[in-house]
């Protein structure tokens, strides 16, 4: 389920310790060249502020392309077939970040990241306009407006797994307080249905904390 | 105002590449980017042009900072 194996992201944290030790002199240059070269791993990092940057300009890219797939394309698009296409973008995105994680193993190097979020982003506007009619149309069906979050949360729950975006989750949780407003009217039972979504969200964090902890566990008395 | 910009971009991105310090290299590739297309796209009428322009800088942008990544950034 996870795009990164679990020796894999083990051996980045067993470098970044490395290199914190290094840092505070409790390893000699020969120690830390020895053990960096016994933790070495393909996956490709950069520090935070190219990070931050090759973000901001992926998203800016893909954003640009989607406007201007629609510009040359379509003169006056209803929004059917904007939402329709949205969820095609979303799906292409979302191809892409599979793509940028297993061939050039990128690892939290913000392509990726922008690439996932604009999946996320396009599939919930594009649920919103192919199956609503739009963001501010009168037509929307009773009752199956929680699609719009609940795609969202799904999403973005999905995306934490696969690829360990902790954000992710927090965008999860900022859906779910979406979610109840569509089933009840009453404050306490949508702080209720709140509750009880993170509770559940927690118990299942505290599943997959626990089953990689036992793996890691079996892998180290291997 | 924009080859001022431009100017000042090179300036700080140069400094920052000299001294290995990333944030100025950000800084200066934001902050850089977002005045010269300011000043770029402000006569632009032409939607098409403007998503056009940035998908191409986008591109060449995310390109030449991929590039610095590699020589100068974090490998795992």
């Amino acid at each position: 389920m996870r795009a990164y194996s679990a020796s894999r992201e083990e051996a980045l944290r067993a470098r970044d310790l490395l290199k914190d030790w290094r840092g505070e002199g409790l390893l000699t240059a020969e120690q830390y060249h020895r053990m960096e070269q016994e933790t070495v791993c393909e996956l490709r990092r950069t520090n935070i502020f190219l990070r931050l940057v090759l973000f901001f300009f992926t998203l800016i890219i893909v954003g640009a392309a989607v406007g201007l797939f629609f510009a040359v394309f379509f003169s006056h698009p209803g929004d059917q077939t904007i939402g329709i296409f949205l969820l095609i973008f979303a799906a292409l995105s979302y191809g892409a970040t599979e793509i940028a994680v297993s061939k050039a193993q990128l690892y939290r190097y913000g392509i990726e990241e922008a690439l996932a979020a604009c999946s996320v982003g396009f599939l919930c506007v594009g649920t919103q306009f192919a199956f609503f009619s739009g963001f501010f149309s009168s037509q929307t069906p009773v009752g199956t407006g929680f699609l719009v979050p609940a795609a969202g949360a799904i999403a973005s729950l999905w995306t934490w797994h696969r690829f360990g975006l902790p954000y992710a989750s927090l965008a999860a949780m900022i859906f779910a307080v979406w979610l109840p407003g569509y089933w009840t009217s009453s404050p306490t039972g949508q702080h209720l249905i709140v509750a009880a979504l993170y509770s559940a969200g927690l118990e299942d964090s505290e599943l997959c904390l626990s089953s990689s902890a036992k793996a890691w566990i079996t892998q180290t008395a291997q | 105002m924009a080859s001022l910009s431009h100017c000042h971009m090179r300036r700080i991105s140069c400094l920052g590449l000299k001294r290995r310090q990333f944030s100025f290299v950000a800084y200066a590739a934001v902050y850089g980017y977002v005045g010269v297309s300011a000043v770029l796209i402000r006569d632009m009428n032409d939607g098409t042009a403007i998503l056009g322009y940035f998908v191409f800088t986008g591109v060449v942008m995310l390109l030449a900072l991929v590039h610095i990544a590699r020589h100068f950034g974090r490998k795992a």
